[in-house]
Parts: structure tokens; C-alpha cells; sequence
């Protein structure tokens, strides 16, 4: 029956290191540092460019956020590709938070799949986000998946995901804006892939500001939603 | 730089990221710096490809190192590597500070031409593209800032040019070769197509402009200098060329010369140089700790006349040691006789060494332990003999005498008996395929050879004698191997041993002759690749690319030559790309 059910809202939410953040957080969010945001642009994909230092602002942010409440499950979003992400490091502080779930937001495999075989050729591709997943699940931490094509979805789910996050690539990228229907077709075969596995970790659908409907997602698979 | 274009100077620019390699470059010649994250980032430890990666704020990252390293120390105008990839960026404030600092000029990088043709259109389509870079050179002419613009395709460096952008450098993608560096995406004989037909943009654009070059395939000056043989370009910017390859190829060399230094010092001071000497007479070599312990058993046992057993991996020189153990007990080569057990039966094994007596049934045997001819036998294979022959031969040799096959009357047993085995004593001991009355009687009597990967220091030394045979008349023809070379030829597994290691002397000899090999080379030749630069004519655009090439780019000779028209020449080129990048 889960199907017939509206998507379960996510939300993305921005801690800056310069403001205390106050507010607890919950199940359902998704924690990240500040975007640096291009308008017209979704925010993850505004995240992948070179005018910031994702983990070294999340780091400063995990300071400033308050303890996790052990019923809460927020999710923290690293950029797991970085060839200086001390894996070590950023686990001690966020176990020492109480925060248990980390996601791999935003992923390399959004840059789109003719970036792929140079990212992977030098060691900061798709490969290398999936082997820094698997260490956090080794240290004891639930890891939620970003796909951003439908090659990522096996990898992905070898991992036993706790969500399959499925996010836009700019190969999405049509007429100007990004292409609310290749969004949703990608959603449906991670959703056709993950009923071949048997897996049963939710697929939240990022959404961003395509105009896709909680309905639409949900039709599509989808059992969960990020809206701007 | 304008005076040394009207000299006719070719340009250098280093694209670095730390202070003592802008100091070392400007000592080579450099004519300008660019301060690049990229150059960092290497010498961070990272792929120059990480600059494209939210792991930093690329201008704050470039302003704190090329501020506190290279305005300090570089007399050669410095570029300030800038990227308008942050949304939130002014390209009139950033140009400011950029000019407040003291920069020369900007640069554009990282550059949204880095990034694949979907993403272009997209940070086109909402303000971080190109032309956010363009804007960043304008505000740069503004304030009397020199400009240098990495363009990819032919539309960016028309753009380049026409704006008055002073140097446009085509960038061919990230340098190939080394250990963090990619497979090139084209050839150099493509690059030089691509770059004659931009240059010919550029300057029609802006007579004024330099056109240099930088990435992709150009590892080394002699690949410049063939695009140079085509295409007219001012100069050359290296990034990876410059520090990352010869950075990590001298320091490895560095480190490993010290290593060796080590060793030899080691050889030197005992008499393990004597050994060594004695090592080379009897016809083995080597001088690592492992091999002068071979020596120095070799040379205990000679003269010794007693039973031995000589282990190792095929390949290793085990034929060797036994013959020289016979040598040193006074044997010429005519009295030592081999008997591969390996190849045949047990029963075959017996009669070979002990004959076989006429009464049988068919004739007699004369077996080797009877010849008077014969001083010492080599026993091959002394784990494929079944362990009660092991047991009669070891029976025999305790009570020294012997029994043809089928005789009756024993016969006195004075040869000595050399054993080869694939694996040392205690190994055939463990694994049950040593007769316990044979193991008795060779234990403390072992000459274990070892393998090549166990003895890596002599790799160099070995492989020096194997060229120097190979090319013994013509001394010029030898290739030189640089440090990261030797490293990956220590790094093999060397399953074949020695005669895997004068196979590829050869291999090197024939396609290096008296060049310099690098890692890449011997990567190569190690897994059989065709030999660099040999360029496969298959298809059609390799056929255009080889027949431009043939005829100096002359588009008129080269469409005769393929017989067809200047149009359609000109349609292919088109067609393959053979102008730029689209």
C-alpha cells in the first residue's frame, strides 16, 4: 500500500558555521553547509563547484549544530570524492554529535557521465565516493545513497542503503532548464532496479524546482520528496 | 613578453602552485607564472582535475598560496588563476583585488571548458559559462591587467581573441603520463591539426595576441616541437610537464639513488665484494645480500665432491651453479651428465643413472654411475621422481655402491651426485616430495637460488649486462632508464627470472635504441602494447589526419593525394573534428 501514499517530505537543511544553529535536527533532513547557490540552478548541482570546501564547511558547521536526539536520524551530506576527506576525522566528530547517517551529497555522478571516466581515471570519481561509503559503514554509520544515473544504482545498492537519494545530473540539462522527465524516468528504473534487488530502502526523489508534483514522484517510485 | 615576440623568443609560462617551483622555473627561462589551484593541488598530493572540485574556494585558495609564494619571490609577471564559478562572484570586485595585490594579469581557471559540453550550456544558460569569463577579462583590460584566456573550442577562441584577450592558450585537457595522469584523449599529430586551426582564428582575430599551448598529449619538448612543426605557435604552458612528472620522476630518482648507495656501501665494506667477483667468474650476478650468501655456499662446497642440492624457480640459474660446482671440483664440462627426471619415469631415471643389466631380456645398459667418462651427474627435477626411487638412490649413495637394474652383482658408486629442485629443501620436506633417506643426506648441502623479485637491488645491474651484450658493437644504442622506470622493473613480479629479463633487454633494445624510456615505456612493454607513436592508419579520419599530415596540412596537395575534392577534404575535416573541439 506504501505506493498509494503521498511521498514523505524532505528537507534540505543549510547550517552556516557563522550562525549557531539552534533548531534540532530530524528525521528527514538532509544537513548540508551553504551552496553557494546559482539561481536557476538546483542547489546540489550549484554545490559542485569549485568556489567552496564542502567538508571543510560541514566540519566548522558540525560545531555548531546541536547534539542529535538518539530517536532522530537527520542525514549529513559529504562530498565523499574529496582526495583530502579525512574519513577518520569527519566520523569521530559526527559520531561524537550523535549523528549516525551520512550520504554521498552532492556526488560526482551529477557532473554527468562524459566526466565520469576522467574522475575515475585520477581517483575522484563515482568509485571512490562508493569505497568512502563503505567505510563509513564500516565504522558503524548508515549510509543513504545519491544516484545520479542509472549505472549507479547497482553499486548503490550493494552498499544496503538505508535511502537511494536520486538526483539530477547536468546531462538532465535541456533547453535551458533541467528536464523534469528525465528526472522521473531515472526515479522509475531506480525503482524498477531496487524491486530486482529486493531491497527495501526508500527512494527520495530531489526534485528541486522542476515542477514535479509529490504525485508525479510518487508515481514514478518515489517515497520520498525534496522540494525547493 | 611583447619585446621578447618581437625577438622572435619562443614563450614559457609555468602554470605552478608553490613558491620554489616558480623560483626554479623563472631560473629555466620561464617567461611568465600562472599561479593555478591546479598546481596545488598537485603538489597537495591530488590530481590537477580536483581544482574542478568543491574541496576548495579556488580564488581565496590561489590568492593565499600565490600571495604569500610567488609575488614574493618571482621577478617574471605572475597571472592569477581565477574562477567566476561562484555565483555570488563580482568579476569587478575580484579583478580589483586581483590588480590591489600586484598580480600581472588573470587567467581563467579553472574554466567552465573543463567541464563536459552538457554542463558548459547549463552554467552558460544561468550565468557562470564563458561569457562570465570574458566579462572577468574585460574588467581585467579595465584595469590596465593583462589577460590569458584557456579556450577549448573554436568559438571560445574566436571570442578570446576578438575581445583582446593578450595570450590564448588552447588547452588539450589534463597531461598524460605519470601516475596521476590520464590516457591523452588525442594524439599529438591531432593536437598539431587542432592547433594549426586555431592559431590561424586567433591571429585573424587579433594579429596581436600570442597563441601558446598547453595539456593533453605533450609530455616532453620533442612532442612540442612536432606541433611546432605545423602549427604557428608563440609558446608553450606547463603544468604537470613542468612540476608534477619532473618533480615525482627526480625525487623518486633521488630517494632511489640513496637506497642503492646504501647497498653498495654494504658490498663495499666487507669482503662481499671478493664474493661478488667470484659471483661474476663462475658466470652468475648480482651483488644483493641474497646472492653473496649463494656465492659464498658456492664457494664452500667447491672442491668438495659431496652431494648438492641446487633449488630455485626455473630461470633463476640453477643450471648454472651445478655446472660450476663440477668446474670447482676439477670437472671439465665433458664429464657432467644431466638427467631430466622431469621428463621421464621413474623407472627410466634408475636405469639412466645405474644401466640395466643384459639378463633383463633385451640388452644391456651401461648406466652413467658406471661411466668412467662421467665425474658428476645433474639430477633435473628432483621433486618428479617417485619417492622409492628417491629411497633406492639414497640407499645407494649411503653405502656407496650400486645394482644395475636386473643385476645381481653391486658395483662401486664414486660420482657425485647434483640435485636441481623447484623448491627449497624445507618446502619439498613439507609437502612429501622428498624421500626422507634423500633429505637426510643433502640437509645442510642446499644452494637455494633466489627469485628475481627477491632480489630487486641487482634488477639495474642485471638488466645493464643484459643491453650491454645485446648492443655490445654499437655502445650509442643503449636506452637509458629513467628512475620511475627502475621502479616499475623492481615492482614486477619477474615470474620467468632471468630469461625473462634479457627477453625484455631485447624488447627495450629494439624500441628504444639509445632513447630515454620512462615508466610509461616499460608499462608498455611489459604488457605487450605496440610500441608510442605508432600510429594505426584504420579509419577514414586516421587516414585524413595521416594524409594532412604528409603533406604539411596543404589542404590542395593533401586532396589530391586522396583524390578527392577540396571541398570534400574540407567537409571531412569538418566532420572529424580535425579543426578544434566543437
Amino acid at each position: 500500500m506504501a505506493n498509494l501514499q503521498i511521498p514523505t517530505a524532505w528537507n534540505r537543511i543549510v547550517v552556516d558555521a557563522e550562525r549557531f544553529t539552534s533548531n534540532v535536527l530530524r528525521t528527514g533532513d538532509i544537513v548540508l553547509p551553504p551552496l553557494r547557490r546559482a539561481p536557476g540552478l538546483p542547489a546540489e548541482l550549484s554545490g559542485l563547484m569549485p568556489s567552496r570546501d564542502h567538508n571543510g564547511d560541514l566540519l566548522l558547521a558540525i560545531e555548531r549544530m546541536s547534539h542529535c536526539l538518539p530517536a532522530d536520524r537527520p542525514v549529513i551530506g559529504m562530498f565523499a570524492a574529496d582526495p583530502f576527506l579525512r574519513i577518520d576525522q569527519l566520523a569521530g566528530r559526527l559520531a561524537q554529535k550523535g549523528y549516525r547517517d551520512v550520504a554521498n551529497l552532492p556526488s560526482v555522478t551529477q557532473y554527468g557521465i562524459a566526466f565520469r571516466p576522467v574522475l575515475n581515471g585520477l581517483n575522484v570519481g563515482p568509485a571512490r565516493e562508493f569505497k568512502a561509503l563503505d567505510q563509513f559503514a564500516a565504522l558503524g554509520f548508515a549510509v543513504s545513497v545519491s544516484v545520479a544515473h542509472i549505472d549507479d544504482v547497482a553499486p548503490a545498492l550493494a552498499l544496503a542503503p538505508a535511502q537511494l537519494f536520486v538526483v539530477p545530473s547536468f546531462d538532465l540539462w535541456c533547453d535551458g532548464k533541467l528536464d523534469p522527465g528525465g528526472l522521473l524516468t531515472l526515479c522509475g528504473q531506480v525503482a524498477e532496479h531496487r524491486q530486482r534487488a529486493a531491497s527495501r530502502a526508500p527512494i527520495v526523489l530531489f526534485a528541486g524546482h522542476t515542477g514535479i508534483s509529490p504525485m508525479q514522484a510518487r508515481n514514478a517510485g518515489a517515497d520520498g520528496i525534496v522540494l525547493d | 613578453m611583447a619585446e621578447a615576440r618581437k625577438r622572435g623568443e619562443f614563450l614559457v609560462g609555468a602554470a605552478i602552485g608553490a613558491g620554489i617551483l616558480g623560483q626554479a622555473a623563472e631560473e629555466g627561462g620561464a617567461d611568465f607564472v600562472l599561479a593555478l589551484s591546479a598546481g596545488r593541488f598537485r603538489i597537495m598530493g591530488a590530481a590537477s582535475v580536483a581544482c574542478m572540485l568543491p574541496i576548495r574556494d579556488s580564488n581565496q585558495f590561489v590568492k593565499q598560496f600565490a600571495s604569500a609564494e610567488l609575488l614574493s619571490h618571482c621577478t617574471v609577471p605572475v597571472y592569477f588563476g581565477a574562477s567566476t564559478l561562484d555565483p555570488n562572484l563580482s568579476v569587478e570586485a575580484l579583478a580589483d583585488e586581483i590588480a590591489e595585490l600586484g598580480f600581472a594579469g588573470i587567467a581563467n581557471f579553472p574554466t567552465v571548458g573543463l567541464y563536459p559540453a552538457p554542463m558548459r550550456a547549463a552554467l552558460d544558460a544561468v550565468g557562470i559559462g564563458f561569457s562570465k569569463e570574458l566579462a572577468l577579462f574585460a574588467a581585467a583590460h579595465a584595469r590596465g591587467l593583462s589577460s590569458l584566456a584557456y579556450v577549448y573550442t573554436t568559438d571560445q577562441a574566436r571570442a578570446a581573441a576578438a575581445l583582446g584577450v593578450d595570450i590564448v592558450c588552447i588547452n588539450f585537457g589534463w597531461n598524460a603520463g605519470g601516475v596521476k595522469g590520464l590516457p591523452s584523449e588525442i594524439s599529438v599529430e591531432e593536437a598539431a591539426a587542432h592547433s594549426r586551426e586555431m592559431s590561424r582564428i586567433v591571429v585573424r582575430e587579433n594579429p596581436d595576441a600570442f597563441f601558446v599551448l598547453e595539456g593533453g598529449p605533450i609530455k616532453d619538448p620533442d612532442q612540442l616541437a612536432t606541433i611546432c612543426r605545423v602549427a604557428h605557435i608563440h609558446g608553450y604552458i606547463g603544468g604537470s610537464t613542468i612540476d608534477r612528472l619532473p618533480l615525482a620522476e627526480s625525487v623518486a630518482g633521488q630517494t632511489q639513488r640513496f637506497k642503492s648507495a646504501a647497498v653498495l656501501a654494504r658490498v663495499l665494506s666487507n669482503e662481499e665484494s671478493d664474493l661478488v667477483a667470484f659471483g661474476k667468474r663462475i658466470g652468475l650476478a648480482g651483488a644483493s645480500r641474497a646472492m653473496v650468501h649463494v656465492y659464498e655456499t658456492i664457494r664452500r662446497f667447491s672442491g668438495s665432491g659431496e652431494t648438492m642440492l641446487v633449488s630455485g624457480e626455473q630461470g633463476t640459474g640453477r643450471q648454472t651453479t651445478v655446472e660450476a660446482l663440477h668446474a670447482l671440483s676439477g670437472g671439465s664440462p665433458k664429464t657432467l651428465a644431466v638427467v631430466h627426471a622431469g621428463e621421464t619415469s621413474g623407472q627410466q631415471v634408475m636405469i639412466s643413472l645405474f644401466g640395466r643389466s643384459a639378463v633383463q631380456g633385451g640388452g644391456g645398459l651401461t648406466g652413467l654411475a658406471e661411466r668412467d667418462d662421467i665425474a658428476s651427474i645433474v639430477l633435473r627435477g628432483l621433486e618428479h621422481i617417485p619417492l622409492k626411487v628417491q629411497a633406492r638412490i639414497a640407499v645407494y649413495m649411503e653405502r656407496r655402491r650400486f645394482t644395475p637394474i636386473g643385476g645381481r652383482r653391486s658395483l662401486r658408486w664414486g660420482k657425485r651426485l647434483l640435485f636441481i629442485a623447484d623448491a627449497p629443501l624445507e618446502t619439498l620436506i613439507a609437502e612429501g616430495r622428498i624421500d626422507r633417506g634423500l633429505a637426510q643426506q643433502v640437509e645442510g648441502n642446499e644452494i637455494h637460488l633466489p627469485s628475481l623479485r627477491d632480489r630487486t637491488e641487482d634488477i639495474g645491474e642485471l638488466l645493464d649486462g643484459a643491453i650491454s651484450r645485446l648492443t655490445d658493437d654499437a655502445p650509442t644504442k643503449r636506452p637509458v632508464l629513467s628512475p620511475l622506470a627502475m621502479r616499475r622493473l623492481r615492482r614486477h613480479d619477474w615470474p620467468g627470472n632471468l630469461p625473462e629479463l634479457r627477453a625484455f633487454a631485447a624488447k627495450l633494445v629494439s624500441s628504444h635504441a639509445g632513447g630515454r624510456v620512462d615508466e610509461d615505456s616499460v608499462q608498455r612493454l611489459m604488457s605487450g602494447e605496440a610500441e608510442r607513436g605508432r600510429r594505426r592508419v584504420a579509419s577514414e579520419r586516421d587516414i585524413v589526419l595521416d594524409a594532412l599530415w604528409r603533406h604539411g596540412f596543404h589542404r590542395g596537395r593533401t586532396a589530391a593525394f586522396l583524390g578527392i575534392s577540396r571541398k570534400t577534404l574540407y567537409n571531412k575535416i569538418q566532420f572529424y573534428h580535425l579543426t578544434g573541439r566543437r
